[in-house]
């Protein structure tokens, strides 16, 4: 459907216009003069950086949504901080009841 | 501009889409934004949207509009974007989506034409032309993800398994089975051992 000739022809026709617009209006000299000047102002790049900027509106708590955010960070913060805990632990435990010889002490090197 | 729409015109056969309108009302706008001087004026062709250079361009102006349900609304959105209502698709609004902003095909900057003379070539990407959502990750400098890879991301993988599979295999299974020198252990006299007990020999 979108790949018709026509369909083509007319996306050509409309790229073909653009990119002239684009060269006549970024080479223009009287833009500085009437103080817009820079970089031409885009409207597409301005709707990618208004939609990153608050993509957060169009948030929902779907299922979906909900299990990415479990596994990729509640699971793997709490997760890892439980391991830590529970490492961190072990060892204190085994050096305060004297299981650690002198010679297995940490940080012996320094 | 006169000679821009009558060329169209000639080479799309007089059609009347909004695919063309929304471009050159795009156009129109543009033309009209280097005549502004410090004042604000709405735009013919695109709804709602104050082109106000003194004031700057705010968010709430360019972000996205909520998810479209209705035709009329698709129809309203695919102008806004510049693209056909047939090739328009939004986003799905799965609670990770983006409201009506389009789902654009992805083609990352490192496959497409180096020769073709780009209005951006930093970025391999033409004025106005409809930006991915995950743009920034897919520059010049980043992931390809569009390449035609010469082995499958899954035989990469396989190979990898393979080879360090093997590798570690080897290992553990011969651990037990180290070679040695053709070497016993000096023997010092002492200690109350016995090394060699005098016998004659059969």
């Amino acid at each position: 459907m979108a790949d018709t000739p026509g369909a083509i022809v007319e996306r050509a026709a409309i790229k073909a216009a653009l990119k002239r617009e684009f060269r006549k209006q970024a080479t223009n000299p009287h833009r500085h003069a009437s103080g817009e000047g820079g970089a031409l102002f885009d409207p597409a790049l301005q709707r990618f950086m208004s939609m990153k900027a608050t993509q957060y509106d169009y948030f929902k708590p779907t299922p979906k949504a909900s299990f990415m955010g479990l596994m990729f960070i509640a699971v793997p913060i709490i997760g890892y901080g439980l391991l830590l805990k529970r490492d961190k632990e072990q060892q204190e435990m085994r050096i305060r009841t004297g299981q650690v010889s002198y010679a297995d002490r940490e940080f012996k090197f320094l | 501009m006169q000679g821009l729409y009558t060329q169209a015109h000639d080479s799309t056969n007089r059609a009347t889409l909004t695919g063309i309108r929304s471009k050159f009302d795009q156009l129109v706008k543009m033309a009209k934004l280097v005549r502004l001087v410090q004042t604000s004026r709405r735009v013919q062709g695109l709804s709602s949207v104050i082109i106000s250079r003194s004031a700057g361009h705010w968010n709430k102006d360019w972000k996205p509009a909520p998810y479209p349900v209705t035709p009329e609304e698709r129809l309203a959105a695919a102008r806004k974007y510049g693209l056909r209502p047939d090739e328009y698709r939004p986003i799905p609004d799965d609670g990770l989506g983006a409201g009506d902003y389009p789902d654009v095909p992805l083609v990352s900057a490192e496959s497409r034409d180096p020769y073709y003379p780009w209005d951006h070539p930093e970025h391999r990407r033409d004025f106005m032309e409809p930006i991915h959502e995950d743009f920034d990750a897919h520059g010049l400098d980043r992931e390809n993800a569009s390449q035609k890879l010469r082995f499958s991301a899954t035989y990469q993988l396989l190979a990898f398994l393979g080879v360090m599979t093997a590798f570690v295999g080897s290992f553990y299974l011969l651990e037990n089975y180290k070679l040695h020198w053709p070497l016993l252990p000096k023997q010092f006299p002492g200690d109350g051992k016995v090394h060699f007990t005098f016998e004659k020999p059969e």
